[in-house]
C-alpha cells in the first residue's frame, strides 16, 4: 500500500518533482564528471607510465647510465615521405620494454602510426637511405609508434629511456616521465577544478530551489495532509510516508545523476584526450550519498513545513 | 459514551464554543443544528481529538481526549472514529478503493476484499476502479462513508454530509446512516437540513457556541 501510495503520489506530482530531480541530478553530475575527469587522469598517467616501462625520459644526457638505453632521434625520408628515426640498441630497447608488441620480423621496427600511415605491413621491404630493408611493425602505445626505430649505436643521444626506482635522483636532469604526463594532461586538471566549482554552485542553487518548491507543494498538500490526520494517521504514518516519497525521489535522483556523468564524462574525456572515463564504485556511491543526504534535508523541510499547518482548519466544512 | 463538560474554545478573540456541555449515549444518533459560524465544525474537531479545548473537557468511552497527546489522539481516531465531511475530503488522485485501502492501511493493514466490500455496502463495488476526482458528489460521498466505516469504528462523526448533496443522493446518504445507527454505532450528525435532523434520536441546537436545549 505504501508503495501504491507514494507511486500514484510521485506520479501525480511529476510536474513539480521532475524539475527537482532534474536539478539536483544535473549538478551532482556535474559534481561526478568532476571526479571523473580527475580520476581518468590519475588512471591516463598511470596507464602510460606503465606503458612506457621506463618511467624516466632524460634528455640532453653527457652519459648514459647504466640500465639505461640512449635513442638518437634523425630525420629520414621513407617512401617519399618524412619520418622521425630512432637510432638505439633494438634488443636491449624491447627487454626493457617487455609490453611491446612486435608483428612480423624484421631489419627495422615502423612504429604502428608510421605503418599505418604509409600503408606498411609486416615483412613488407622499404628503402630506407638507399638500402631494402625487410620491416616488423611495432605496437608500443608509446611515441615510439610514430617513430621508425632502427638497431645501431647513436651517435648524438637525444634522450635515454631509463628504468629506475628512484626518478627523484634524476629530476632537474631531464623530464620525469610522470611530469611529462602530468604536463600533457594538465588541461584535464583544469577541466575538473572548473567542473567542481560550477557544481559547488548548480548544487546549492538546485537544493535551494528544491527546498522552495518543497515549501509550495507542502502548503498546496496540507488539505490531504488534513485528511490523513482526520483518519487517525500519526506522525509515524505521516513521516513514513513523506520519508518514502522522498528516497524515491533521491534513488531516482542518484540513478538519473549516474547517467548523465557518465554521458558527461565521456564527452568530455573522448573530446580532450582521446579516452574512455574510469570511474571506481566510490564515485557513484557518492552520486547517491549526496543525492539522499540532499532529499533528507529537502524531505525535512516539507515535514516541517506540514507540522506548522492546523489540521481542523483545513477540513472546516464551510 | 460521549461527555462534553463545559467546554470553551477560543481561537484568539473568536470564542467558538462558549461553555458547552453534552451528554451522547451509546448508541444515541444526535443531530447537530445551528447557523454558520456557531460552533459546529468546531465542536465535532474537538470530539475527533483533532485539536483541544482551550478549557472544559472531553470523555469519550471513559477516556478524557482532551487531556491525550496528539499521538494518542490520533489512535484514538484511528480506532474508534469515522469521520464524514461536507467536502467528502477523498485523495482525488487515489481510486475509490484506494481511498477506502489508505483508511485501512492507517487502521492497520489494508485488504482488498474488505476494501470492496465496505464498497459495496454503499453501492460503489462498480467504481471501485475509478479516481475519486472523476466520481460524482454523491459517489464521492458514498466513498467516504465507505471509507469511515471500513474500520468498523463505534463512532461516526458527520460534518454536513448531505451539504453538498442532491435529493437523491441526500437520501442515499440518510438510508446509510439508518444502517450504521441500527448496527449501534453512535452518530453526530452535524446538518442543515431539517430531514436529516429528524431522522436522529434527537436534535441538539447551538447558537454562538452555546447549546440552546440540552
Ligand atoms: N482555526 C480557526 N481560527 C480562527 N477562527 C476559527 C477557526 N476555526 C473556527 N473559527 C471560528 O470559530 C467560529 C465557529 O466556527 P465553526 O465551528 O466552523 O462554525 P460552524 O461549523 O458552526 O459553521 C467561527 O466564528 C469561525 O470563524
Ligand atoms: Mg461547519
Amino acid at each position: 500500500m505504501l508503495r501504491r501510495l507514494v507511486a500514484t503520489s510521485l506520479r501525480h506530482r511529476a510536474r513539480l518533482y521532475l524539475p527537482m530531480v532534474l536539478a539536483v541530478a544535473l549538478s551532482l553530475a556535474l559534481a561526478g564528471t568532476a571526479l571523473t575527469v580527475g580520476e581518468s587522469f590519475a588512471y591516463i598517467v598511470e596507464e602510460k607510465m606503465e606503458m612506457y616501462g621506463a618511467n624516466v625520459i632524460l634528455t640532453e644526457v653527457d652519459e648514459v647510465p647504466a640500465g639505461g638505453v640512449a635513442v638518437e632521434l634523425r630525420s629520414a625520408e621513407l617512401e617519399g615521405s618524412e619520418v622521425v628515426v630512432a637510432v638505439a640498441d633494438v634488443e636491449a630497447l624491447l627487454a626493457m620494454n617487455p609490453a611491446w608488441l612486435v608483428r612480423g620480423t624484421g631489419d627495422v621496427l615502423a612504429g604502428a602510426e608510421v605503418a599505418e600511415r604509409l600503408g606498411i605491413a609486416p615483412g613488407d621491404r622499404v628503402e630506407l637511405a638507399g638500402d631494402e630493408r625487410v620491416v616488423a611493425v611495432l605496437e608500443s602505445g608509446t611515441e615510439f609508434d610514430s617513430y621508425l626505430v632502427v638497431n645501431g649505436t647513436p651517435g648524438e643521444v637525444d634522450m635515454v629511456l631509463l628504468r629506475t626506482e628512484e626518478p627523484e635522483r634524476y629530476r632537474g636532469k631531464g623530464v620525469v616521465l610522470e611530469e611529462m604526463l602530468r604536463a600533457k594532461y594538465a588541461f584535464l586538471e583544469g577541466v575538473e577544478s572548473l567542473l567542481a566549482q560550477v557544481s559547488a554552485v548548480t548544487l546549492v542553487t538546485a537544493l535551494l530551489g528544491a527546498l522552495n518548491l518543497a515549501r509550495m507543494d507542502a502548503g498546496t498538500r496540507r488539505r490531504e495532509f488534513g485528511i490523513l490526520r482526520a483518519m487517525g494517521a500519526g506522525r509515524r504514518t505521516l513521516g513514513w510516508l513523506v520519508l518514502s516519497e522522498y528516497l524515491a525521489l533521491a534513488l531516482l535522483t542518484g540513478a538519473v545523476a549516474l547517467v548523465a556523468t557518465l554521458v558527461m564524462s565521456s564527452a568530455v574525456l573522448q573530446a580532450t584526450a582521446g579516452t574512455a572515463p574510469v570511474m571506481d564504485a566510490g564515485i557513484p556511491l557518492m552520486l547517491v550519498l549526496f543525492s539522499l543526504l540532499s532529499f533528507l534535508v529537502v524531505g525535512a523541510a516539507y515535514l516541517g513545513e506540514l507540522r506548522r499547518q492546523e489540521v481542523a482548519e483545513e477540513l472546516r466544512g464551510e | 459514551m460521549i461527555e462534553l463538560r463545559e467546554v470553551v474554545k477560543r481561537y484568539g478573540e473568536v470564542v467558538a464554543l462558549d461553555g458547552v456541555s453534552l451528554k451522547v449515549e451509546a448508541g444515541e444518533w444526535v443531530s447537530i443544528m445551528g447557523p454558520s459560524g456557531s460552533g459546529k465544525s468546531t465542536m465535532l474537531h474537538l470530539i475527533a481529538g483533532l485539536d483541544t479545548p482551550t478549557s472544559g473537557s472531553i470523555l469519550v468511552a471513559g477516556e478524557e481526549v482532551s487531556a491525550m497527546s496528539a499521538e494518542a489522539r490520533a489512535e484514538f481516531r484511528r480506532c474508534r472514529v469515522g469521520m464524514v465531511f461536507q467536502q467528502f475530503h477523498l485523495i482525488p488522485y487515489l481510486t475509490a478503493l484506494e481511498n477506502v485501502m489508505l483508511a485501512q492501511y492507517i487502521h492497520s493493514i489494508p485488504d482488498e476484499d474488505e476494501a470492496l466490500l465496505a464498497l459495496e455496502r454503499v453501492g460503489m463495488a462498480h467504481r471501485a476502479r475509478a479516481e475519486a476526482a472523476k466520481l460524482s458528489g454523491g459517489e464521492q460521498q458514498r466513498v467516504a462513508i465507505a471509507r469511515a466505516l471500513v474500520n468498523d469504528p463505534g463512532i461516526i462523526l458527520a460534518d454536513e454530509p448531505t451539504g453538498n448533496l442532491d435529493a437523491g443522493n441526500e437520501a442515499v446518504v440518510l438510508e446509510l446512516f439508518r444502517e450504521l445507527a441500527e448496527e449501534g454505532r453512535t452518530l453526530l450528525v452535524v446538518t442543515h437540513n431539517a430531514e436529516v435532523a429528524g431522522a436522529g434520536d434527537r436534535v441538539v441546537r447551538i447558537h454562538h457556541g452555546r447549546i440552546e436545549n440540552g
